[in-house]
């Protein structure tokens, strides 16, 4: 799915230049990849950029495959990005990212609406039901705990059946308990749906023996202000 | 594609709604801080409409600072009156009498009490009664001032005696007419007691202080009968005038020059024929020559004949008076013109000695005392009239003089000169002048009035003021205007104009800061929701419509509790100040434009907010403000 080759994302945070290469990465459907790694590593930054919403700085070659369809994502503008989005990424974000305003049952279905999906509801339903949050559809967010909320969220992100979802650090809010039951309804979801995980956590052990691929980061310092973070593959 | 567009568009406006009653406390709050902004700006604006507009509606509307009188009385015709009302500045213009002879006596009928009270002519579509509340009276009725009503005790539909008085011939005497009261017109209209009624019955008024009989009102009187005027006159005798007798008959005679004539050239000029050896001297006036129009002459009259017969007194000869000739049509009796005929005065023989009269002598005889001219024609010889009844039309300027007349049986002798009686020829001469009609009853040639000795007018609006006081006074008249006042009037309203402006742009201005920071600070608190909404896909132009729906949901509904307010305080500021307003007139209102043009103001300053707002945050990389916690 996605074909990434050279790219360099170079950023600047308060005086201190970071850099983060991907010498070379494929993403394969139905696969799920966890990114590891310790905070200030980049693997916020890769998910951003493989959630469309970040750009690289420089690129040879930085390509979505989804629905047929190869979409050099360098030559994309906004507009077409936000299609990219809206259909074929779902999302989960380290505190759920739901809706405040909309019901859990809204939330879910949203990415339905927005894709003008038909018949979302009974799917919604029927996702809601296998995350064991059925009974909580009707309620705002805010009164959801934890671990119900993320589940909530990736719900919302597996609604429109995208062929890949990113999540940034789903279980980071949650106790450990929680954490092993959310990661493996999210791993069994997916694939049972064919879809394509891609999971950013800091927490190695909960994905060490789950994930297909893992992925870190070999990080050098290259000046006194100056942090190279280059992607690699644990096998 | 467009179908998901709108749903698109439709979705958006749900989630704005579904975050506005999330947070319907803030939501609540914001719509009020919106109202407290607009509130007093809405009630500033309905006091300026209210206030404002009704009193300088008040003050500009009055028709009294409109109006434009004379202050000489001179005579102007029904004539240039009616011009006046022509003018598109003039909203109506309307003759007055004399001053004297608007001053009555009036009383309640069965009442004792007389009461002193100035009439005023009025006319259909009087402003000065119109606009304030009284109807423009009809045919023997009258409207009366507050004054007047209140010095008569009288209301509408009651019942006045009114008298008006004259002295003649040193006797005094009194014409009472009734007439009904149409109405009360507001104080502001006159503070004096006045009573207006439609200009005929001050006609008559001033015809009876004239000494006229007015047989409308059943006043006795003399009839305004018409006198001669002439253009010369021939003196003959048989001996010739001693020289320096002729050149006094010029002086304080109104004649202005005194010739020896040869009896041709009097031939040409009169049409009458001398005998032999008679001594002819023509006098004529100022303009008149021999023979010459009437254009620019200065007539004589009787008494200017009288002093010459003073002068020739003991002298061997006669004075017969002249009149230049006139130019007349015969009218058969189907109304056709028959001939055109040139009228010259045939004079009885006056008194001349016998051997010099001239001929022809006049085949009628002379006319009745008291008795109108004899309106006879003696007709040129090519003159072919068949019997009936037969009137002759002069062109008098403007004006047009027809009566009846009948032929004599002999033609006169010479062709091209029709011969009438010498005070026929006077009476029209006069009509050259002045006004004249013909009373078939009387068979009389009466006096038609000559003007009105002054007038009222109504200028369209107080903006024409000024410019029909300088036309007045480019015609040499002098007119009371209160042009100065209405100057005035502008300024004040200017000024007032601009001082409510410059409160209500600071107001405004205040109003569009807060609306702006209290929009912004709401879209920068949902920043996030933002991101996520942008995650998830949502393009960018929907994201901008996303505040936008918002401000204009809380500025509206802002707006609609500020008009609750307005209304309320409005209705009680009307309520409390009702006493001091006429019907239809409130001290605090805004119409529905106004409103409209407050809403779409509020509305579009809400949206731009909330567009600059958002605008700002969705330049924000939705990664940043995801990673923002």
């Amino acid at each position: 799915m996605y074909r990434l080759r050279e790219v360099v994302k170079k950023r600047d945070k308060g005086g201190s230049a970071f850099e983060l290469c991907v010498p070379s990465l494929d993403i394969g459907r139905g696969e799920f990849v966890a990114i590891v790694g310790a905070s200030g590593c980049g693997k916020s930054t890769l998910l951003d950029m493989l959630g469309l919403v970040l750009s690289p700085s420089q690129c040879r070659e930085f390509s979505l495959r989804v629905a047929g369809q190869n979409h050099s994502l360098m030559e994309l503008g906004e507009a077409s990005l936000a299609r990219l989005r809206r259909a074929h990424l779902g999302y989960v974000l380290q505190t759920g990212g739901l809706l405040p305003f909309l019901t859990v049952g809204n939330n879910v279905h949203l990415p339905c609406r927005l894709n003008a999906q038909r018949g979302g509801r009974s799917q919604v339903t029927a996702l809601l039901e296998r995350l064991k949050i059925g009974d909580q559809a009707h309620k705002k967010p805010q009164f959801l705990s934890g671990g119900q909320r993320q589940r909530a969220a990736i719900a919302r992100a597996l609604a429109h059946r995208p062929p890949v979802v990113l999540a940034d650090e789903p279980t980071a809010a949650v106790d450990k308990f929680t954490a092993l039951e959310i990661r493996d309804q999210f791993k069994e979801l997916t694939a049972h749906m064919g879809i394509t995980l891609v999971m950013v956590t800091h927490d190695e052990a909960l994905v060490s023996e789950t994930a297909d691929r893992m992925l870190t980061f070999q990080v050098e310092s290259l000046g006194p202000n100056h942090t190279r973070s280059t992607l690699r593959e644990e096998s | 594609m467009a179908a998901r567009e709108n749903s698109g568009r439709a979705l958006v406006l749900r989630l704005s709604v579904a975050d506005l009653w999330h947070e319907w406390i803030l939501s609540l709050c914001l719509m009020l801080a919106v109202a407290a902004i607009l509130a007093p700006l809405l009630l500033l604006f309905g006091l300026k409409h209210g206030t404002i507009e009704t009193l300088r509606y008040r003050l500009i509307q009055n028709p009294v600072n409109r109006e434009i009188r004379p202050t000489i009385s001179r005579s102007y015709s029904r004539q240039w009156i009616e011009a006046l009302n022509q003018r598109p500045d003039v909203e109506l213009a309307i003759p007055n009498t004399r001053q004297l002879s608007a001053s009555v006596l009036a009383r309640l009928k069965g009442g004792k009490q007389d009461a002193r009270m100035e009439i005023v002519p009025t006319a259909p579509g009087d402003p000065l009664l119109l606009r304030n509340r009284a109807p423009v009276p009809g045919e023997g009725q009258c409207v009366l001032s507050q004054e007047a009503m209140r010095k008569l005790g009288a209301k509408t539909g009651d019942t006045l005696v009114v008298t008006t008085a004259r002295s003649r011939q040193g006797v005094y005497e009194k014409g009472t007419m009734e007439l009904k009261v149409a109405g009360v017109a507001d104080p502001r209209a006159t503070t004096q007691g006045r009573l207006f009624v439609l200009l005929p019955v001050l006609e008559a008024m001033e015809s009876y202080k004239d000494g006229e009989a007015v047989p409308r009102y059943g006043w006795p009187g003399s009839l305004p009968k018409a006198y001669s005027l002439f253009d010369g006159a021939i003196v003959a005798g048989t001996q010739p005038l001693d020289h320096t007798l002729l050149l006094s008959l010029r002086i304080n005679t109104g004649f202005y020059r005194a010739r020896a004539m040869g009896r041709d050239e009097l031939l040409t000029t009169s049409g009458l024929s001398f005998p032999e050896g008679a001594h002819i001297y023509f006098l004529s006036t100022l303009g008149s020559g021999g023979g010459a129009s009437a254009g620019r002459s200065s007539p004589v009259d009787d008494k200017n004949l009288g002093a010459v017969r003073a002068k020739l007194r003991g002298a061997e000869a006669g004075l017969l008076p002249w009149v230049a000739p006139q130019k007349a049509e015969l009218i058969g009796p189907d109304g056709k013109a028959l001939a055109q005929v040139e009228l010259y005065a045939l004079p009885g023989a006056g008194d001349l000695p016998a051997e010099a009269r001239p001929a022809p002598a006049p085949p009628w005889p002379a006319p009745a005392k008291d008795g109108g001219p004899r309106l006879v024609l003696m007709p040129a010889p090519e003159v072919k009239a068949a019997g009936g009844d037969l009137r002759l039309r002069l062109k008098m300027g403007q004006r047009e003089l027809v009566f009846p007349v009948s032929l004599t049986s002999e033609p006169s002798p010479r062709p091209g000169v029709s011969f009438i009686p010498q005070e026929l020829a006077g009476v029209l001469r006069l009509g050259q002048t002045r006004p004249l009609r013909y009373d078939p009853a009387r068979n009389q040639f009466l006096l038609h009035r000559r003007g009105y000795a002054a007038f009222r007018l109504y200028a369209r609006g107080i903006d024409q003021v000024a410019g029909l006081k300088e036309f007045f006074e480019s015609q040499g008249i002098d007119v009371h205007t209160k042009a100065a006042e209405i100057l005035q009037v502008k300024e004040l309203d200017r000024y007032l104009s601009l001082i409510f402006w410059l409160i209500a742009a600071v107001g405004i201005a205040g109003g569009a800061a807060s609306l702006v920071a209290s929009l912004y600070a709401s879209v920068e608190r949902k920043k996030r929701d933002l991101a996520v909404l942008r995650l998830i896909g949502l393009p960018r132009g929907s994201l901008l419509r996303f505040p936008v729906y918002q401000g204009v949901f809380l500025a509206g509904g802002g707006f609609l509790a500020a008009l609750a307010f307005f209304g309320s305080l409005a209705k009680i500021i009307n309520t409390l100040f009702a006493a001091h307003l006429h019907p239809g007139e409130s001290f605090c209102r805004l119409p529905w434009h106004e409103l409209t043009a407050a809403l779409a103001a509020t509305l579009a300053v809400a949206a731009l907010a909330a567009v600059l707002a958002a605008w700002r945050v969705s330049r924000i990389e939705p990664a940043e403000a995801l990673r923002d916690e």
